[in-house]
């Protein structure tokens, strides 16, 4: 009572909780705030994947820019349906059309060509590490370069950090057929490693 | 590692080395343990420094981007009114709230009735509706022939008249103090249904209380997609409606007009000013994030707009310079300049409880710890909406966890004495008139207590749970309940005086959280998405029945 502090209250859950994704998406088409957030929470995903899909950071950014602005033109028509994830798989569909948009674009107009080796990483905490991601990046690369195209486009949702039932939702496919794609990327993919370590020693 | 197994502990593996970076490989084999490390690794390839904020920048330059900008609280430019009414506006932002459509279980039904029963359903469905209405029917008969029956063809009494600021209820709970006194006078018997008009889109609800002024009622109802909301205006009379707005997200709570204009708020964080003739909008600002509050009502006094912005529900109580507010852990109110908009001052709320603010500042005057004010079990969000209530030096606080009634100092806060009920009771506001409190009990009972030592004067069972609070208009106490049943109560020794059904359907629907009472008339929000008008009505006598 009076202004003494009040004692402690041990249990009860937090008011305040972080909004779900479908709530600012509500509130952002007229809350700079909301969209914000939507933008904080979902663009090292989205950067990461663009850089993926064309290989060079300034792009990346322009794509990434691109994605966020249609995601906002968007958002009154959006509807998120009955999954918490659906905001951030609906950005990714905005974010795969866009970068399909732009490799067709690339490739009439191939002034600029790209290939998996034009990847580079970015610098890591010393030199050496760099170098070696570096390294490790490139070899990866050229081993992501030579899968199908739809298991590429898979793993590179994979990378940009969707868990397998969101790519089954952003692919239209079974959670049962995501799972049994991505056993036979990696089978491949190690089949790869090992032709080229033993072409290598 | 092959066949469904192996890939569900690859996927496994995979999912925790996103979440958690360095699992334990459990089954996989080392090679594929050793590749997929390696992908996440070049999954977290570091981003260059500053990418984030200058395609933040860039976009923060878009004219979309900047256009809405210009429409925050916290501009120091003049509120702009809306060229335009803003009928039907927004109709688009139909994103869904997941907390309401956990509420309903509508997300549920969609898929249900998709599927190869949905004929037979379909079919049952139809029978029990017939069924029903010819019980209905057969009832409604057998009550025409032997009382005078309210839902019968009801004739208006009343002779209309000039609107005046007796003809008035403001805000909720009839006053910013919160009392539940209402101006009346109640309806004379026998009381029916003078109008019903849906106000809610599609299937949705009335929660909120109306408020009625100036000849026009104002509520708001959360629509029937769960998403958005809508405030109307009817006239108080026939109910025919004038106006109305559609708001972001739902608006449970109610209106407050004052001078002119109506202000509300709506569930997931929008303040609202329009102009109550027309429903032109003056300003909105966004509250904070996340701003959620189930059935929030604003009190303006002074120029200056009080609402919780996050928390509870509760609707903040002014009394003599200081706003009462019950709130949860980290719960907000804060104080907007009816005007402009422009925020006063915030508070928040450290622990669950009830706090008295400076009303001018918001700094603290006094507190009293309540117990913690959870999400309601079945939805997953806060209703707790109860408020204070001041009369005279004592404030009046339901603690609904504790199922405790409080009389309170409203200078000090220090604790007169206190009532135990016989159920929580979440969504429970006293009323004060004459040295009584009447307060209100999920049990369904309805309790008077004496206003000066706490004693108990007499109770009344309703006939189901009462979540919706008690309001009084001169010597008649006022509820209406869960099955949707009004109820008029002596006040001064606890009978009852009639009862009479919100809806004329053979379906229930729960009444909203109080009635208001006003010019000979009761006005009820309903779940089934529609306001009703009560008041005295003739009965056409059926034919053949000899004059009295």
């Amino acid at each position: 009572m009076g202004d003494e502090p009040l004692p402690q209250v041990s249990d009860g859950p937090p008011v305040g909780a972080e909004p779900t994704d479908a709530e600012l998406a509500i509130r952002a088409p007229h809350d700079p705030a909301a969209f914000q957030l939507i933008y904080d929470r979902h663009f090292d995903a989205v950067f990461r994947f663009c850089y993926y899909r064309c290989g060079d950071w300034a792009e990346a950014e322009d794509l990434t820019h691109d994605v966020f602005l249609r995601a906002f033109r968007g958002l009154p028509h959006f509807r998120a349906g009955t999954h918490e994830e659906s905001v951030r798989a609906w950005i990714f569909t905005i974010a795969r059309r866009e970068t399909a948009n732009h490799w067709r674009y690339r490739s009439r107009h191939p002034s600029d060509p790209l290939t998996a080796a034009d990847f580079v990483a970015a610098s890591g905490p010393t030199p050496e590490e760099a170098a070696l991601a570096l390294d490790d990046h490139r070899l990866l690369w050229n081993l992501i370069a030579q899968l199908k195209p739809a298991q590429r486009s898979l793993l590179e949702l994979r990378l940009a950090g969707l868990k397998d039932v969101e790519i089954a939702r952003e692919l239209q496919r079974s959670h049962d057929a995501i799972r049994a794609e991505q056993s036979r990327i990696i089978k491949r993919l190690r089949a790869m490693w090992r032709k080229m370590e033993g072409a290598s020693a | 590692m092959t066949g469904p197994r192996g890939d569900d502990e690859l996927n496994y593996f995979w999912n925790e080395i996103q979440a958690h970076g360095n699992p334990d490989r459990g089954s996989v084999d080392r090679e594929t343990a050793e590749l997929v490390a390696r992908m996440h690794r070049l999954a977290a390839v570091p981003i260059p420094e500053g990418a984030r904020q200058r395609v933040w920048d860039r976009l923060a330059a878009q004219p979309e981007l900047t256009r809405i900008e210009g429409i925050g609280p916290r501009t120091a430019s003049p509120p702009v009114p809306w060229k335009q009414p803003i009928l039907m506006m927004n109709t688009s932002y139909a994103l869904p709230n997941p907390a309401a459509k956990r509420r309903f279980g509508w997300s549920r039904g969609r898929r249900f009735f998709e599927g190869p029963i949905a004929w037979i359903s379909f079919a049952l469905l139809l029978l029990v509706i017939a069924q029903g209405g010819w019980l209905f029917v057969e009832s409604g008969r057998h009550r025409s022939r032997t009382a005078p029956d309210q839902l019968l063809p009801a004739v208006l009494t009343r002779e209309s008249a000039t609107p005046s600021a007796r003809d008035s209820v403001t805000t909720l709970y009839g006053d910013s103090a919160r009392t539940g006194v209402m101006p009346g006078p109640g309806p004379v018997e026998p009381v029916g249904i003078l109008w019903s008009t849906k106000i809610a889109e599609g299937r949705g609800l009335v929660f909120g209380s109306a408020v009625v002024s100036n000849g026009l009622l104002f509520a708001g109802a959360v629509n029937g997609d769960g998403e958005s909301g809508t405030l109307v205006a009817l006239d108080s009379a026939t109910g025919v409606e004038r106006w109305r707005v559609a708001s972001v997200s739902p608006t449970s709570g109610s209106p407050t007009v004052v001078d002119g204009v109506v202000y509300f708020r709506d569930d997931l964080g929008f303040l609202y000013a329009v102009d109550a003739s027309s429903g032109n909008e003056r300003w909105r600002i966004p509250l904070e994030i996340p701003a959620s509050a189930w059935a929030s009502s604003p009190a303006v006094v002074d120029g200056v707009v009080y609402i919780n912005v996050s928390g509870t529900g509760s609707s903040p109580s002014l009394s003599g310079g200081t706003a009462y507010v019950v709130n949860s852990a980290g719960g907000k109110v804060s104080a907007f300049d009816a005007n402009t908009g422009l925020e006063k001052w915030r508070f928040t709320s450290p622990k669950a409880g009830v706090y008295a603010l400076d009303a001018k500042t918001g700094s603290q005057r006094w507190a009293m710890e309540m117990m913690e004010i959870g999400p309601f079990w079945t939805t997953g969000i806060d209703e707790v909406t109860n408020s204070v209530a001041v009369a005279g030096d004592v404030a009046y606080v339901v603690d609904g966890k504790a199922k405790t009634l409080y009389a309170l100092d409203a200078a000090t806060g220090q604790e007169q004495w206190k009532f135990e009920l016989g159920a929580q009771a979440l969504q429970n506001t006293p009323a004060i008139a004459n040295g009584t409190v009447y307060v209100t009990d999920e049990l369904g009972y309805v309790y008077a207590v004496d206003a000066a030592n706490g004693a108990e004067r007499w109770h009344f069972g309703a006939p189901s749970t009462l979540r919706s609070s008690a309001v009084i208009a001169g010597d008649t106490v006022y509820v209406c309940d869960e099955s949707g049943v009004v109820v008029a109560i002596d006040a001064s020794t606890g009978t009852e005086r009639w009862q009479t059904r919100t809806t004329p359907s053979a379906f229930r629907h729960r009444a909203g959280l109080a009635p208001i009472v006003v010019n000979g008339m009761i006005f009820v929000g309903n779940f089934d998405g529609s306001i009703y008008a009560f008041g005295q009505v003739f009965v056409t006598p059926e034919p053949g029945t000899p004059a009295a």
